[in-house]
């Protein structure tokens, strides 16, 4: 045990550094990930291909797909520095850590040729087609039915949440293609274009920004048959797979850090409670070591102990501490718009309940990690 | 960075492991025979050498110490390893007798004052090092696990040392805490996992209602995020920040550990024959040790706003 980075993983940590200083406009704020307008759309594609430039986007992929197999470490050093400043790689992040991963381990030959090299430029927006309706937290009930019609697949439903869905080029989507077995059995994932006929996208009016989240209808949407990545009926496997990659990734403890600094300098000199905003970022110093223990558990091939929903609750429970805090040294300001702590708000709110809620996390951890019986 | 333990680290817990698990048969059968028992497992660590894991300078040997007393803490060892082996070595005290007791001030209350041959007294900038005949020691009677005294300092003001000494005890005064909270907060756990497990009402077991689960799972994740805080800043424990930290977060925690624990397993937690009372009842002693439990809170807003200030006026 140590917990020293490399000489390597330093020099790798200030190469981003630059690159985002080089890159990034002097009015970029930290909460501009959660407007998914179409100007930031472009310049996530533009910041995507910067990165791909300098050999900072797909390191950690295999030779044979453009990377180099670089450690799960140097990814994450990367995601700590861009989710520091706020995730410029914006939707894109989710392409890199676990679509593509996913389509390299499940996809034939014909998805990878084709999906993987945009991907690899930075240059291509996907959203991920998972809750429902009547499917959120117990996602397994999704009912989006795709019925096989010789080459073709017919899809129609509802999905609901959709992030990015109004800019999206693919679509990583569940699909219910029996259901006639238990529920996880009959689970299958359609690789779909968004400009297909019989989709439809409307946004969800909500506090968090414009075009946060969408529902999307599918109406007789003829998928092509070779759409379908892994075997038909084995999506579950693929999303679980998937979504181990996604929680592992996102690296909120090193933006909150950086938020309550800002904040805090600007409180300069007098704070109202300055224990609660030291045992914050102490939450935040936490959720990133327990972050490593989840990395380690990969990389030493553990598998389900429990430390990739220890470390996801302890980031979301650390974004809700920030939000407290921040929104008590503001005062009344917290109300104003786009004000330290009302960008807080816009991160903290989801953070105990996308990616699984917090509750999930914890059935995961009571089982996996302290080994207490289920709950039948 | 690698979180493993390396085949050093593992030999050296195994042996730790195999000496605080001596006489473990006979510990029950009486007061005198569990302390004889205690005075072996001290006597067998010191005869190995464990009192000197600490090499000045040498920050694996930090982490080992810390991995170590980790381990004792979550034993049923009582004696003061942690002040002994790790905050008196790290110190740089050239010589001194364990074992070792640490006071926040005249007049404070400690842990093992009474056991202890010396006294490390830390009053803001100054450390004091006391011995036995420097101090009068009183005993408290208290419901908490460690055997607590008054300390007030005689005439003599004993060996005085400077701002230097004193930071590094404050040091590793914190990261000696955040050891010990951690321990006796996942041995805490532990335990009361396997009292859900096993109990059974309303037909099933306690341990599968969710109610219970999430108290337990939340528990946790605290718990480990005040481990890994401690080997992290037993790592740097040369720098301000990670001991700080670390101190901070294991007293955050406790008090939520605490409640967990003793509300899912109900009326048996209070008593002395189930032992949930030797982990949770170290917390409110290890909480107030260093004096203001918030203390190491706002230390944290401290140093952080002093190096984002550097960091911005760098930049």
């Amino acid at each position: 045990m140590e917990f020293d980075w490399s000489p390597e993983l330093m020099e790798l940590r200030e190469r981003v550094r630059s690159v985002i200083a080089a890159h990034l406009p002097g009015d970029w704020a930290s909460s501009n990930r959660n407007v998914a307008t179409t100007e930031l759309v472009h310049f996530t594609k533009e910041f995507c291909k910067a990165l791909a430039a300098n050999d900072l986007w797909v390191p950690h992929w295999p030779t044979e797909f453009g990377g180099r197999n670089a450690s799960l470490w140097e990814q994450a050093v990367i995601g700590e520095e861009l989710w520091g400043v706020g995730e410029p790689r914006g939707p894109q992040y989710m392409n890199t850590n676990w679509i593509a991963p996913a389509i390299m381990e499940f996809g034939t030959q014909q998805q990878k040729d084709r999906y993987l090299p945009p991907i690899a430029a930075g240059d291509v927006i996907w959203c991920q087609g998972f809750s429902e309706p009547d499917a959120g937290s117990d996602l397994a009930s999704l009912r989006t039915q795709a019925i096989r019609d010789s080459d073709v697949y017919i899809v129609n439903g509802q999905k609901i949440w959709t992030s990015y869905a109004h800019v999206a080029e693919h679509c990583f989507l569940l699909v219910r293609t029996n259901p006639a077995v238990p529920k996880r059995q009959g689970i299958s994932v359609l690789l779909v274009d968004m400009d297909l006929l019989g989709i439809e996208v409307r946004e969800v009016p909500s506090i968090l920004a414009d075009h946060a989240v969408h529902e999307v209808f599918f109406s007789d949407v003829v998928v092509p048959a070779d759409c379908l990545l892994g075997d038909e009926n084995h999506g579950w496997h693929v999303t679980t797979t998937a979504l181990a990659h996604e929680r592992i990734g996102v690296a909120r403890y090193e933006r909150v850090s950086r938020v309550v600094d800002e904040a805090v300098s600007e409180q300069e000199p007098a704070l109202t409670d300055e224990a609660a905003i030291g045992t914050t970022l102490a939450m935040s110093e936490a959720a990133r070591l327990l972050t490593y223990v989840a990395i380690q558990d990969q990389i030493s091939g553990r598998e389900a102990t429990g430390s990739v929903s220890i470390q996801k609750v302890a980031k979301a429970l650390t974004e809700r501490a920030a939000l407290t805090s921040l929104a008590r040294e503001a005062g009344q300001e917290h109300l104003v718009y786009e004000s330290h702590s009302d960008a807080q708000l816009v991160a903290a709110l989801p953070s105990t309940i996308t990616g699984g809620t917090l509750e999930v996390q914890y059935d995961l951890i009571a089982r996996r990690s302290l080994g207490l019986p289920r709950s039948n | 960075m690698d979180l493993d333990l390396n085949l050093e680290q593992q030999d050296v817990l195994e042996t730790i492991k195999r000496i605080l698990s001596i006489g473990e048969e006979g510990e029950s059968e009486s007061p005198e025979e569990s302390e004889r028992v205690n005075d072996q497992r001290w006597q067998t660590l010191q005869e190995a050498g464990f009192l000197n894991i600490l090499e000045p300078g040498v920050r694996e040997s930090y982490l080992l110490a810390v991995l170590m007393i980790e381990c004792a803490e979550g034993s049923p060892l009582r004696a003061p390893l942690g002040a002994t082996a790790l905050v008196a070595p790290y110190v740089g005290l050239d010589h001194f007798e364990a074992p070792v007791a640490l006071a926040s001030g005249d007049g404070s209350i400690a842990r093992y004052a009474e056991q202890a041959n010396t006294i490390l007294m830390l009053e803001s900038n100054e450390l004091r090092v006391l011995s036995q005949k420097d101090v009068q020691v009183d005993p408290i009677t208290s419901r908490t696990t460690y055997p607590l005294a008054r300390v007030r300092v005689r005439t003599s003001r004993g060996r005085v040392l400077g701002s230097e000494a004193a930071a590094r005890m404050r040091r590793a005064w914190r990261v000696l805490i955040a050891t010990e909270m951690e321990s006796a907060m996942n041995s805490a756990i532990d335990l009361a996992c396997r009292y859900v497990s096993g109990r059974v009402q309303f037909d099933k077991p306690l341990g599968s209602l969710q109610a219970v689960q999430h108290r337990l799972a939340s528990a946790h994740v605290a718990a480990a995020g005040s481990a890994w805080l401690a080997r992290r800043a037993a790592w740097s424990m040369d720098e301000e920040w990670w001991p700080a930290v670390a101190a901070c977060h294991a007293i955050a925690s406790a008090d939520s550990v605490f409640d967990s624990v003793h509300q899912v397993v109900g009326a048996i937690g209070f008593t002395k024959a189930f032992g949930l009372y030797e982990w949770t009842m170290a917390l409110p002693v290890l909480k107030v040790e260093m004096g203001d439990p918030q203390s190491h809170a706002v230390a944290v807003t401290r140093l952080r706003n002093r190096s984002s200030m550097t960091r911005m006026a760098g930049s």
